[in-house]
């Protein structure tokens, strides 16, 4: 069979739109199937995605639980501080004196690496107005450090486009909730359009960077 | 235009190389050795359980007295039945090995992927009564134009 019978054969086996047509629904269906981790309006047909959207504690998966980050005393510790490092000084807030300061309310996802992302509703202290207390609201970069005594994330920098945007939360409540500890508690940081590892949890100290 | 749309889709792909080129070395060596290992399974699933599954659906298919267009269609339910199984494969493993916590693969995969299968299936099915339909008033027709004796 020379190259053009074969051509011929091929062709006549599976016509040019029929390929389409197949490779198409191919596409589309694998898509439904599967996107609905990230994308609600395909919820219904997530059928072999790892994550479904809203199942996780306040209705949001959870990548790292506070037990395998090993904080589970350190963020359940009543004497528990968040420190604040800057120009002026350092400043240290318990829980309640953040919760007694004006509190600001975002959607922003959660949108993590692993290809999943769901949106929450969190309610906190802007960054913005932490730092200014240290005197570091100028447009600096900022090093923030969780409570977890290991991982790749433990420390984080975050970029003054970051830092000083009105959205950016040191977040302590989700869904109308206290922040469940496989999510941050005592506190977290939400900030818009970063990926979801770099949303530090159980946060300790954050530094004004010179 | 089909020449324009080649070297479009070709300059395409140089570019899409040339952005792999500057963000791979980022994974490390152990990160390439699980890239090539992942492309390697791509390649023997295609070949080693794809291809030999469609081939044989398609040969048995087609010994039967039955429309070109009916064993495309048997032929589309397999292949789209498959890809989503192989979609299942991954978080079916990661459920054996364990998972890191419960929101990571909650899901029943395997009753879903039955439940894909099944619908799949009935799509199929009612494709086929569609095309037997179709042959049977196409047949039907010359004999309604004879005029009555």
């Amino acid at each position: 069979m020379n190259a053009d019978q074969e051509r011929a054969t091929a062709a006549d086996r599976l016509g040019r739109r029929a390929f389409f047509g197949l490779v198409g629904t191919a596409v589309v269906t694998a898509g439904a199937v599967s996107a609905g981790q990230s994308f609600e309006v395909f919820s219904a047909t997530n059928l072999v995605a790892p994550r479904v959207a809203g199942r996780g504690p306040q209705g949001m998966p959870v990548n790292k639980t506070a037990a395998a980050a090993g904080v589970l005393e350190s963020a359940g510790d009543p004497l528990w501080r968040l420190r604040l490092d800057g120009p002026t000084g350092a400043v240290t807030f318990s829980r309640s004196e953040l919760t007694a300061l004006p509190q600001l309310e975002q959607v922003l996802p959660i949108a993590c690496v692993e290809g999943w992302t769901t949106h929450g509703r969190w309610r906190g202290v802007g960054l913005a107005a932490l730092l200014d207390a240290v005197g570091g609201s100028g447009g600096h970069r900022v090093r923030i450090t969780s409570l977890e005594s290991a991982g790749a994330y433990r420390v984080t920098t975050m970029g003054p486009e970051f830092a000083t945007d009105p959205r950016t939360l040191v977040a302590l409540e989700l869904n109308g909730a206290s922040l469940n500890l496989d999510h941050g508690f005592p506190a977290r940081i939400m900030a818009p359009a970063r990926p979801g590892v770099l949303q530090t949890k159980w946060l300790a100290r954050i530094e004004v960077l010179p | 235009m089909i020449r324009a749309t080649r070297i479009a889709l070709g300059v395409l792909a140089l570019a899409c190389f040339a952005v792999a080129a500057t963000v791979l070395p980022a994974l490390g060596l152990e990160g390439l050795l699980r890239l090539g290992v992942w492309l390697a399974v791509a390649i023997v699933l295609h070949d080693g359980v794809l291809v030999p599954v469609m081939q044989t659906t398609g040969a048995l298919a087609g010994r039967l007295p039955v429309p070109r267009s009916a064993v495309l269609l048997v032929e589309g339910g397999v292949l789209v039945g498959l890809l989503v199984s192989a979609l299942a494969i991954p978080p079916l493993a990661t459920q054996r090995n364990g998972p890191a916590n419960p929101t990571v693969v909650p899901q029943d995969y395997l009753a879903n992927l039955g439940a894909f299968w099944a619908v799949d299936a009935a799509l199929v099915a009612v494709g086929l009564v569609v095309i037997a339909w179709r042959m049977r008033r196409s047949s039907a027709r010359p004999s309604a134009r004879t005029p009555r004796a």
